[in-house]
């Protein structure tokens, strides 16, 4: 190649070369594939295997900028100057660029390990949702299931359970301002377009005394805003077998501000109607971030709206609805920073969220709709002082709901002037009482005033939430943690597919008032965490947690129906729980492999009534083994592995003939029934899956496209979704029905 | 890293060891028992439960040689005979009436398990609206409306609609009124110019929790004795439907 350039310089004597090698600075090893350009021209070239490049150009170059790039790896300008020679050889060492930024990860992390007085939560950030193995498309959710305290019910739902506690008591927030049903497809995906996600921290333990507002923990989510290095507008555009996402965002220097806005949507709909064909059901979502700069204030605005139609029609009359189901969520969050001096920081956030939802079957013989509000306004001020680190705060919340829930064929009931208020004043406060130890308390007295108007039922009382936390230091590395607190939900979730036992967290959040109490409970966690190397974090903690209240939906026979007054006042009833357990993680956070193992033990139980039963969620072992890996030449692959032990059900310990007659026409055939047993003790074989994916990324001048492929359940695991009986031998033969099988899918990522 | 693999290669096999557990077979006596107002014979079947992985002959289901008797408020008694034609069916003769409105106590001995169940009837039911045999015209739909039973469980009537004599395409809705405007839901009433069936049940509280319950009996005595002893009452319209 050298021999071929010379010869070329020779033959055109008007035109200069630029040669030379480049090398990883770390290994000295040559680097292929190495993108060069030369900046403002549309001239540029790619390095050899060997490393080696080489660029003929015009003399009337005499000086430009080279830029140097490749994913992975630092971008390097170089200005090159020409004196006279035709000829010029610059060699170039690259740094490997997620090496410096997760080296500046790990830092942070050690930071926070360093001055929080509880243990570090897991976290995912934006790269691990691109870069590890996904079900049609990436998905925060079905990322988590692999963090240590997460088990789940099954593949078809991505609702999970963090530490026994139920699905329904993880609260989502989304810049601070809750999501109330973080969900798409019934479940199958959530709500979370990965373009538009930054990070996500799940709050098992050690959870802040301002959320006070569920049980089990808090998933912290931060929508995702232009990187600050990045120049003009840029944009991610992505293709999977589910949807198709577009992402653009810019800075905008005369504002001091910066902007990212993510649209999603499926396109089955739209790519069956071109073979006439009509498939009834779609979703959308859409992200909006905004960033500015205003003095020593920074605004961070952000929005989130999603929407699910389905909408199936009679074949015979289009215009009689079999079952129209709509379901949405919208958010909008203002949050404010203000800091005078580094030892200071106000915040000033609010916002709203809405939770919409319609239901109509049968034409009009079953229609129901409900619309859930949650207005929030608080404020927080934090001060470093020398040895104590002071948070106080206000926050406000505003709930109204309404349902309306309309049986044409002679039932109805509506709720429409239900509404719940809660006003919240916390303080906390980290003192360092030496160097090995820190103490962090935190108080919190919230006013809880419900209304329901048409039930001529109020409850307005104080509810106090405590923290106490205290983390020993062995040495800069290694630490032992102790946190215990008291946690209240106030809303619930009802309706009647939970009630069912359908796994589907389409929740139709009911508020506590009247004589119902906000549910309670206790956490006691003891932990031991730090870093076995530099990049290699581990942590394990055992936890107790005891539910002293939890309500649920009691089974129809139950329930009073004459009256929304009867149906509100006897639909819940009063239970208890505890979990207990422990979790152990081991994080590789840098180099070309990184990843995490994971071990969770578990056991949950509850009490309704008389009956003791282990939850749904109640998977006593679970390991889960993720792989990051960097191959070189731009691959990327990604593994995730699960052995988890089977969900408990309810089996059934035999059979007999229903000969009921209730009718004069004998409507009930003679039918076999069948007799459960006691609820969810027996189990599911274990549960077990392995999911690949394989990334490669090419690039275009600055533009650059990730192809992925994954696997879901590459073994094609037969995990048990529930057994039935088939009645068409006897004896009957019980049969099970599967999760998800081995399912491919390919995502096109274009980053411009 | 050895240690590593070696005991997560180590976890594994332990979960896997953790094999689950099959729940031995229950043995239980099933009643089914349902007092009807109006009827010649009362009928009652006494049978058991199954396992579900040995073959049965189900067309010879069924336990003999119980017993049942049927005690009304003025304490007279009435017994049930054993069919000869079916085992595990009994019935009483027509010397017996189920009345509207009456408390009965209902004791079944079967194979040394006693149990006793007190049933309060409803009392008599009737469709006022539209009578038998009119011509309803869904354009201009009529209401449903039957008169207030007196004690029938939580105040609710069962109100089901299907084509008569095709009785496996029916629906059924619960409602706390006494009137139904079911004739407004075109999708229940496809076929025009057909004979629909309207019928309104209600139940005593024994039957109403069967019914909500759908699949699982309630338990009859502490010895897991399972079925149902209630009482219905009811009424039927059959109306032609037009559009």
């Amino acid at each position: 190649m050298f021999w071929s350039s010379f010869c070329l310089v020779l033959l055109v004597s008007k035109y200069c070369v630029l040669t030379g090698n480049v090398y990883d600075a770390g290994t000295k090893e040559p680097l292929s594939m190495v993108n060069i350009v030369v900046v403002g021209t549309e001239m540029g070239t790619v390095t050899d295997d060997e490393g080696y490049y080489s660029l003929v150009m015009s003399d009337s170059f005499n000086v430009f900028q080279v830029r140097y790039s490749m994913i992975g790896y630092g971008q390097i300008k170089k200005d090159i100057r020409f004196l006279g020679s035709e000829y010029l050889t610059v060699d170039v060492a690259m740094h490997m660029e997620p090496l410096k930024a997760q080296g500046i990860l790990v830092s942070a992390k050690k930071k926070k390990f360093r001055n929080t007085a509880s243990m570090t939560p897991p976290s995912l950030s934006d790269k691990d949702l691109l870069m590890l193995p996904s079900f049609v498309e990436g998905d925060l959710m079905r990322t988590i299931e692999a963090l240590p305290g997460v088990t789940k019910s099954s593949d078809f739902s991505t609702s999970v359970s963090v530490r026994g506690g139920s699905p329904d008591q993880n609260r989502v927030l989304i810049d601070d301002v809750p999501l109330l049903n973080p969900f798409h497809l019934f479940g199958l995906v959530s709500a979370f377009n990965s373009n538009a996600i930054k990070s996500a921290e799940l709050y098992s333990s050690g959870i802040p005394v301002r959320h006070d507002a569920s049980l089990s923990s808090v998933l912290d989510i931060k929508t995702k805003g232009v990187g600050r290095d990045i120049e003009g507008i840029s944009g991610i555009a992505s293709l999977s077998l589910l949807s198709g996402s577009f992402a653009v965002g810019s800075k905008i220097p005369s504002l001091n501000s910066n902007f990212l806005l993510s649209v999603r949507r499926t396109y089955a709909d739209k790519l069956l109607a071109l073979f006439d064909y009509d498939l009834p059901y779609y979703f959308y979502d859409g992200y909006l971030h905004w960033e500015t700069d205003i003095k020593d204030w920074s605004l961070v605005l952000s929005g989130y709206t999603g929407k699910d139609f389905l909408d199936i029609r009679d074949e015979d009359d289009e215009s009689i609805k079999i079952i129209s189901f709509d379901w949405g969520n919208k958010v909008a969050a203002l949050n404010l920073f203000h800091s005078n001096t580094e030892e200071d920081l106000f915040h000033i956030f609010g916002g709203y969220s809405n939770h919409d939802f319609y239901l109509r079957a049968l034409d009009t013989v079953f229609i129901t709709d409900g619309n859930i509000n949650v207005g929030t306004v608080g404020a927080e001020y934090t001060k470093n002082f020398k040895r104590n680190k002071i948070t106080v705060g206000v926050e406000e919340y505003y709930r109204p709901f309404e349902y309306n829930v309309n049986f044409q064929m002679g039932f109805n009931y509506s709720y429409e002037d239900i509404w719940s208020n809660r006003l919240s004043m916390y303080i906390e406060d980290k003192f360092d009482l030496s160097e090995q130890l820190i103490l962090s308390g935190g108080l919190a007295l919230t006013h809880y005033y419900s209304e329901a108007g048409e039930f001529n039922q109020e409850n307005s009382d104080f509810f106090r939430a405590y923290r106490l936390s205290a983390k020993y230091f062995f040495d800069d590395l290694r630490a032992v943690t102790f946190s215990f607190g008291n946690f209240h939900q106030y809303i619930v979730p009802g309706g009647t597919l939970i009630n069912m036992g359908i796994d589907i967290p389409i929740y139709y959040w009911i508020p506590l008032g009247g004589e119902y109490d906000p549910e309670e409970a206790h956490h006691f966690n003891l932990g031991f965490e730090g870093w076995l190397k530099e990049d290699l974090y581990f942590s394990l903690e055992g936890y107790y947690r005891k539910y002293n209240r939890l309500f649920n939906m009691k089974d129809m026979e139950d329930i009073q129906i004459a009256t929304e007054k009867t149906y509100y006042e006897t639909m819940l009833e009063e239970g208890n729980a505890k979990a207990y357990g422990f979790d152990f993680l081991l994080k590789k956070e840098i180099g070309n492999l990184r990843g995490w193992l994971s071990y969770s033990f578990l056991k949950s139980d509850v009490v309704f009534g008389d009956e003791t039963y282990p939850t749904d969620w109640d998977r006593n072992h679970n390991i889960h083994l993720t792989l990051l890996a960097l191959l070189g030449r731009r691959y990327e692959a990604g593994v995730q592995f699960g052995f988890c032990s089977g969900n408990p059900y309810t089996t059934n310990l035999a059979r007999f003939r229903d000969r009921t007659e209730i009718t004069p026409y004998d409507r009930y055939t003679i039918w076999w029934r069948e007799l459960e047993g006691d609820k969810n003790q027996v189990r599911y074989p274990p549960y077990v899956r392995l999911d690949a994916s394989l990334g490669r990324s090419f690039y275009f001048g600055n533009n650059e496209l990730d192809v992925k492929l994954s696997i879901y359940n590459v073994l094609n695991s037969k995990n048990v979704f529930m057994y039935y009986y088939d009645y068409d031998e006897e004896p009957p033969v019980k049969k099970a029905f599967n999760m998800l099988p081995r399912i491919p899918s390919i995502e096109f990522i274009y980053k411009f | 890293m050895k240690k590593l693999i070696f005991i997560f290669s180590f976890s594994i096999l332990l979960l896997i060891s953790c094999s689950t557990t099959e729940v031995p077979f229950e043995h239980r006596y099933v009643i089914n028992l349902v007092l009807k107002p109006d009827m010649k014979f009362q009928k009652a079947f006494i049978d058991s439960t199954y396992r579900l992985d040995v073959p049965v002959d189900y067309y010879n289901t069924g336990i003999s040689d119980a017993e049942i008797f049927i005690v009304d408020e003025n304490s007279d008694t009435f017994r049930y005979s054993e069919s000869d034609l079916l085992t595990g069916l009994y019935y009483t003769d027509d010397s017996f009436c189920v009345e509207y409105d009456m408390a009965y106590l209902v004791n079944v001995s079967v194979e040394g398990e006693f149990i006793s169940r007190e049933v309060q009837v409803p009392s008599s039911l009737a469709i006022l609206s539209p009578d038998f045999s009119d011509t309803v015209f869904l354009s201009n739909p009529p209401v449903v409306i039957w008169n207030r039973c007196e004690h029938s469980f939580k105040n609710t009537y069962l109100v089901t609609s299907y084509r008569s004599k095709i009785t496996e395409d029916f629906f059924e809705m619960l409602t706390p009124d006494t009137a139904m405007g079911i004739f407004n839901n075109r999708i229940l009433f496809e076929k025009k110019d057909t004979m629909y069936t309207v019928l309104v049940e209600a139940m005593d509280s024994n039957l109403y929790s069967y019914l909500k319950s759908g699949w699982q009996y309630g338990e009859l005595n502490k010895k897991g004795t399972i079925g149902l002893i209630g009482a219905i009452v009811f009424d039927t319209v059959a109306v032609w439907v037009r559009e």
